[in-house]
């Protein structure tokens, strides 16, 4: 009878969870942030309401002059953490005045100044702190109440259900305490954003609400091994809040795009080179004792490198130097024969070239590029096909290539919409099938209805994502957070859509549903970029808050220029 | 900043991609789940190789076979068990068309809101719409001969009977049971056979809607018949005769002729608009395929052709589809083998057809086969005497109950048995006297 109830409660209080975090997080329609203005020669101001904005004719400029002596990107406005202000030309043809002299590169720029772009006088006022807070006030007062701790609540009874069900049908203590553990961390990190004065935390409960459909999963298959999941859980946590607060700055954000490039390839040839095969893919590697994916980690260091600020992607140079690295990747995880994650890599570099460079030309070619490529290694190795014959024709061969996509479609159905219950599955029994066919496994424990949930959780992520890139401070927040919703969105379309036959069968995880460890931790710290594109007030414990009023001048650099 | 705020739009793009193909996986998940949960490898519907739990019936309620913690049982009789093994299925799934296999689903209890939980371990009840008590008196009928006897209400569609031999018991598999020929296969879904004379119902219906003088013809017979260099022979000269003697004494020569004077192309039209060459559909199951390769015209193929010789065959069960169009004013049902699942009718002639052809296959029984051998039956029917080059003949007899109270459609193939009146009729009349209550 309990046990009958929480099926349908647990996709019941998901789907709420859910709507929740979706209504906070792709509703919230607020005052733009304003951190200075343009005075034009007809005495219109123009508010600056990025860090990083383009002045020029083209309709796209931030702030659009329409003289025909204006280029159409003729140059950007930029302001850094500290609050200090640059102008830049960005090769225009009519060049840029800075109180009257021409600019030959970029140039600090205050309050009162002058500018003249080609033939449009205008002068610059940077927001002063008092400005600044009052504006953010102003964002406070109109904006409906987030009410993040009813869907903690909500969740936190989530949890507890899943949990039941786990207990109710004979599981042991060692399951609860995991559980418990879970939720310990739940609170712990709201505990963190709140006394951070930060009241979003949509972000954290999607995730913590698929981390704990992951608990039920691993409940199921290894119980023993729980305790393991919640340590994972906690480092990606740490991992979490450490990118985080490394992010709220933007300049120091910024200057790890080399040393990330360089350790992101470093670190996929110690794998290349040093990693025993396992289960087909050479994707591990040991260190004492404990094996891990390197690519995981690859991914933020792929982010990093791949985020650019607005004044780096008018410069050609910078584009190719991360094309050639992101080539070296895919190619580095092709020889590895991992496949799916040389994809995931491959379409978050697509999104990330195409945010820089605007140009459908540059995806067009690399994924011409990448046809290519694909021939010739199908040509060279004929054996990598056979690992995609099965696509689309499981059920042709279900003792053979289809043997993995078969059993997860048949134990998804037998869940039906709402679950035989947690523990009461056997896909479990299958290798892997709580990582690359966790899906089905979902399916079969807890329902179509719960399972559909988790994907849309993510898509609802991606979302939120695509929607603040317009809002964030700086491109480099906007690139990192739709490159990380990417990289998900990619890894969930291969594992969910592979392991029912929709797409060939590859073997990555379902971002934080999937047992593995570095996928665990490493998902954790790809949410980080997300967090850092929301620039809703006071939402983000990764965006810097103007300075309370009481604590004026000892905010460092947050004052007036 | 709006540069990049328009170029983010291409990061949704997977996110589309992802709900379209969410949308395919959940209408397959809705419109297959059944069938992939019972997948005979889903642990979560088997045990030790069995269905988990689920019960089948007859259509009285009768269990046939009934499943619980991975123990399946049959009936508690051995006739019952091997009357109703074809239908039902045995335990290896050997038997493509026994329920078993085919609606392990509905057996086991899935539906899409609980797939297959099943907290009480009972499982589900598949009743289906075959009456043991037919099965049994078909295969007491037919005994050790190969043969198939299908019975189907034609006002529903349901089948009442679906009997093949040779049949074994499921419980106690015989050591050589892959020596016996097609053992396997339902003979009455399954199975195409050469019609013999009661493919002339298939000529006899072009004939009434292509010739419109057909009834006002006289027709003679010599006992043979000279087409392009050979011969097509009657066992005796039938002399002469109207169109519905020729039916009723089978006449190979007039129904030869009228197969050259129609031609191959409206005889192979007749032949699919009949039904005798497609593929019926019973609840996901495809009956066997029947054929009609046109010959030239002109020739002794095509002549043969006309009176179900030459390379001609029909499945059982697309013989007695036939006879229930006929029967039911042209329109034949489609066939179920659940209780309670009705489908549409498809008019395979007009009603004006079905009663001239209704006439006449009345006649047949009163003049050829004996009214007084099927006592207290309204029965309308056809015999076959199908040459196979075996030792003896394959036996037909097909027809129906032209009777509101016992809307009943038969076909009776039996082979390697002899003349259709002498061997097929006996077993249509023991099934009819048990599906009537005598």
């Amino acid at each position: 009878m309990l046990l009958s109830a929480t099926r349908y409660l647990i996709p019941a209080l998901g789907a709420v969870i859910l709507l929740r975090c979706a209504a906070s997080l792709l509703t919230a329609h607020r005052a733009a942030e304003v951190w200075g203005w343009l005075e034009l020669g007809n005495g219109t101001r123009v508010e600056l309401s990025n860090w990083e904005n383009i002045v020029g004719r083209a309709r796209s400029a931030d702030v659009v002059l329409p003289y025909k002596s204006v280029s159409r990107t003729h140059a950007a406005l930029l302001r850094d953490s500290a609050g200090h202000w640059t102008v830049q030309d960005l090769g225009s043809k009519t060049g840029v005045k800075l109180r009257g002299k021409p600019l030959t590169g970029p140039a600090p720029v205050r309050t009162g100044d002058a500018l003249i772009f080609g033939g449009a006088k205008c002068v610059f006022h940077a927001a002063t702190a008092r400005e600044e807070r009052d504006r953010a006030q102003a964002r406070r007062d109109g904006r409906a109440g987030l009410h993040s701790t009813v869907s903690v609540l909500l969740l936190t009874a989530f949890v507890a259900l899943v949990a039941a069900q786990h207990l109710l049908t004979g599981a042991g203590a060692s399951v609860a305490a995991a559980f418990g553990g879970l939720l310990a961390l739940l609170w712990g990190s709201y505990a963190v954003t709140r006394a951070l004065r930060r009241t979003g935390f949509e972000v954290e409960t999607l995730a913590f609400m698929l981390t704990s459909v992951g608990f039920g999963v691993c409940a199921t298959s290894d119980p023993g091994a729980l305790w393991k999941e919640l340590a994972l859980l906690a480092a990606g946590l740490v991992l979490y809040f450490l990118i985080g607060t490394y992010l709220r700055d933007l300049g120091r954000a910024r200057k790890l795009s080399v040393p990330m490039a360089a350790a992101g390839i470093a670190l996929l040839l110690v794998n290349l080179l040093t990693a025993k095969s396992i289960f087909g893919a050479k994707n591990w590697l040991e260190v004492a004792g404990i094996s891990f994916q390197p690519s995981e980690f690859v991914k933020i260091c792929f982010i990093f490198a791949g985020a650019a600020t607005l004044d780096r992607l008018f410069t050609r140079r910078n584009l190719l130097l991360f094309v050639g690295f992101a080539a070296a990747t895919v190619l580095c995880l092709a020889a590895m024969s991992d496949f799916g994650t040389a994809a995931v890599f491959f379409v978050t570099y697509i999104v990330i070239a195409f945010m820089r460079s605007g140009s459908f030309a540059t995806v067009v070619l690399s994924l011409a590029g990448a046809g290519f490529g694909a021939f010739l290694a199908v040509t060279a190795r004929p054996y990598i096909l056979r690992r995609f014959a099965a696509w689309g024709n499981a059920w042709a061969d279900p003792s053979g290539a289809g043997y993995q996509q078969t059993r997860a479609m048949a134990a998804a159905a037998s869940g039906g919409l709402f679950g035989l219950g947690g523990g009461q599955g056997r896909l479990y029994k299958i290798f892997a099938a709580d990582t690359d066919m966790v899906f089905g496994v979902v399916c079969e424990e807890l329902g179509l209805v719960t399972a559909v949930l988790c994907v849309l959780t993510v898509l609802l992520l991606a979302l939120f994502a695509v929607r603040a890139a317009g809002s964030a401070r700086s491109t480099f927040y906007a690139i990192a957070a739709c490159a990380a919703v990417t990289v998900m969105l990619t890894q969930l379309a291969l594992n969910v859509f592979g392991s029912v036959d929709l797409l060939p069968f590859t073997g990555v995880t379902f971002p934080l549903v999937s047992r593995g460890g570095s996928s665990l931790i490493a998902t954790w710290g790809l949410l980080a970029f997300v967090k850092a594109a929301d620039a809703r007030q006071d939402a983000s414990f990764t965006v810097p808050a103007p300075p309370p009023a009481e604590r004026r001048g000892r905010g460092k650099g947050e004052e007036e220029a | 900043m709006k540069k990049v705020k328009s170029r983010a739009l291409l990061a949704a793009a997977p996110a589309l991609a992802i709900l379209a193909l969410l949308g395919v996986f959940v209408f397959r998940f809705v419109t297959r789940g059944g069938a992939w949960a019972s997948f005979v490898s889903n642990p979560d519907a088997y045990l030790s190789g069995s269905l988990r739990a689920g019960t089948v019936t007859d259509r009285n309620g009768e269990t046939l076979y009934a499943a619980q913690n991975g123990a399946a049982s049959y009936a508690a009789d051995e006739l019952t068990r091997r009357a109703t093994l074809h239908v039902v299925g045995d335990r290896s799934y050997k038997i493509g068309a026994g329920a078993v296999y085919r609606h392990a689903d509905r057996i086991l209890g899935w539906d899409l809101l609980n797939g297959l939980w099943d907290p009480a371990g009972e499982g589900g009840t598949l009743a289906l719409s075959i009456d043991a008590g037919l099965q049994r008196a078909a295969l007491e009928a037919l005994g050790d001969r190969a043969g198939a006897v299908a019975v189907i209400d034609y006002t529903t569609g349901e089948i009442l009977c679906a009997v093949s031999t040779p049949t074994f018991d499921p419980d106690d598999p015989p050591e050589d049971v892959e020596s016996l020929p097609g053992v396997y296969l339902n003979r009455a879904l399954s199975a195409a056979l050469t019609p013999g004379s009661t493919f002339k119902l298939v000529t006899m219906t072009a004939a009434i809607e292509c010739l419109p003088d057909l009834y006002d013809r006289d027709f003679a017979c010599t006992g043979e018949m000279s087409v392009g260099g050979g011969k097509v022979t009657c066992p005796r000269a039938h002399g002469d005769m109207k169109i519905e003697d020729a039916l009723a004494s089978s006449c190979n020569c007039v129904f030869a002729s009228l197969a050259l004077e129609l031609g191959p192309e409206t005889m192979a039209r007749y032949a699919e608009k009949l039904g005798l060459t497609a593929r019926h559909n019973v609840d996901g199951l495809k009956t066997a395929a029947g054929r009609y390769d046109a010959a030239k015209a002109g020739s002794l193929d095509l002549a043969w052709s006309g009176a179900g010789q030459y390379h001609d065959l029909v499945c059982p069960m697309a013989m007695a589809r036939l006879c229930a169009a006929i029967a039911h004013n042209g329109a034949a049902p489609a066939l179920t083998m659940i209780l309670g699942k009705t489908g549409d009718f498809e008019e395979l002639m007009s009603p004006d057809t079905a009663e001239r052809l209704d006439k006449a296959m009345d006649y047949c029984v009163r003049r050829t086969y004996g009214a007084a051998n099927f006592p207290g039956l309204a029965l309308r029917a056809k015999s076959g005497t199908a040459e196979t080059g075996a030792e003896n003949p394959t036996a037909w007899f097909a027809g129906y109950l032209a009777d509101p109270d016992h809307p009943y459609a038969f076909a009776v193939a039996i082979e390697n048995a002899g003349s259709g009146s002498s061997q097929a009729a006996p077993v249509a009349n023991a099934v009819l006297q048990a599906a009537v209550g005598n």
